[in-house]
């Protein structure tokens, strides 16, 4: 067995990226990986940071799913901004897989990075009949310009996809209506089975 | 203009992706989370103030007190993330009192006054105009320092 690259979507220019999204991509494997790397970058001043709450949806000839059952942990280092090590778990979503980059709250003025990669697999993603269990592993690492603090957190989901359908298309986007700055990329990895 | 990527390929919104975004903006600026986080995160870090032995680092254990009273109901007043202000901590007033402080005494830099025309311009304004000036540079001074020592945050690290 081997990892095959399917598809790669990237932001290589400084316009405004409001999703990378993926179709069309073979069905002629058993299991997907997904690689990623999101960057956030802006300059003193900025205001609100850019990388911020992405969203992940899947479905089949449409976004449009069953919705998903999934908890998560989170595990913050540092000066932390609520993930707090907790223990969630929200049944409610009903179109997408949903974490949490949230940043912390205040006045910035400095300038700002994030840096927020993450790996995902989905199992059985090609099979029409069953459904999709979902695992996630993130953080982000997150600086300001205006202290030595640094803020970041790890977050761990597991989830299932309650769809039989199966997924044919993935969208990554930001709920808060920022962009994916220059520097993110996302990779699809298909598994033969 | 913003766009997406599909399949590797840079396609602009259409027009009803273009008003998405305005509404999510929108939405997530009227969205409360974030300063929630925050204000939790804080009141979880202040627990140990109600220790016995706990060695309070900055101010009394009634001003800690009256913070955590503060953070409990400082979401009441939420409008807009952008605009909320989450209460001080003991830690954070003084951080930023000093500094305020500190530059009142010591009152603009060579630099500062350059960036007011100089020192012979500086010369020129009254001494009501200079205690003006000055605070304004002591205010700059205040907000720096409350965001070096945490703010939004407590500042309170109960493991130190």
């Amino acid at each position: 067995m081997s990892w095959t690259k399917l598809a790669q979507g990237e932001v290589t220019s400084s316009s405004s990226t409001t999703a990378i999204e993926f179709t069309g991509f073979s069905q002629s494997y058993k299991h997907m990986k997904i690689v990623a790397l999101g960057a956030s970058e802006s300059v003193a001043g900025g205001g609100t940071m850019a990388f911020n709450e992405m969203k992940i949806t899947m479905g089949a000839g449409s976004y449009a799913t069953s919705g998903y059952n999934w908890s998560y942990r989170g595990i913050a280092i540092d000066n932390d901004w609520g993930w707090g090590g907790g223990d969630s778990s929200n049944p409610a979503y009903d179109s997408y897989f949903h974490i949490q980059y949230d940043e912390p709250s205040g006045n910035d003025s400095g300038a700002k990075r994030a840096y927020s990669p993450f790996e995902m697999f989905l199992f059985d993603y090609s099979n029409a009949n069953t459904r999709t269990p979902v695992y996630f592993a993130g953080g982000t690492v997150y600086s300001t310009g205006y202290t030595s603090s640094v803020y970041g957190g790890l977050i761990y989901c597991m989830g299932v996809n309650l769809s039989l359908n199966r997924i044919e298309k993935i969208k990554f986007e930001l709920n808060d209506g920022g962009y994916f700055s220059k520097h993110t990329k996302i990779s699809l990895y298909g598994l033969d089975g | 203009m913003a766009v997406k990527v599909v399949n590797g390929e840079v396609v602009p919104l259409t027009e009803e992706e273009e008003a998405q975004l305005i509404v999510r903006a929108e939405q997530a600026d009227g969205n409360n989370r974030g300063a929630k986080m925050t204000r939790d995160h804080a009141l979880r870090k202040t627990d140990s103030i109600l220790l016995e032995d706990f060695p309070i680092p900055t101010g009394t254990k009634e001003e800690w007190l009256t913070y955590r009273q503060e953070l409990r109901v400082c979401l009441e007043t939420f409008e807009l993330a952008s605009t909320f202000k989450h209460p001080k901590s003991p830690i954070i007033k003084k951080a930023g009192e000093d500094a305020y402080n500190a530059k009142i005494a010591s009152g603009p830099t060579d630099e500062e006054k350059a960036g007011r025309g100089g020192d012979e311009a500086w010369d020129t304004l009254t001494d009501e105009e200079k205690a003006s000036e000055t605070e304004k540079f002591a205010l700059q001074y205040k907000e720096a320092a409350e965001m070096e020592a945490g703010y939004p945050d407590c500042g309170l690290n109960p493991l130190l």
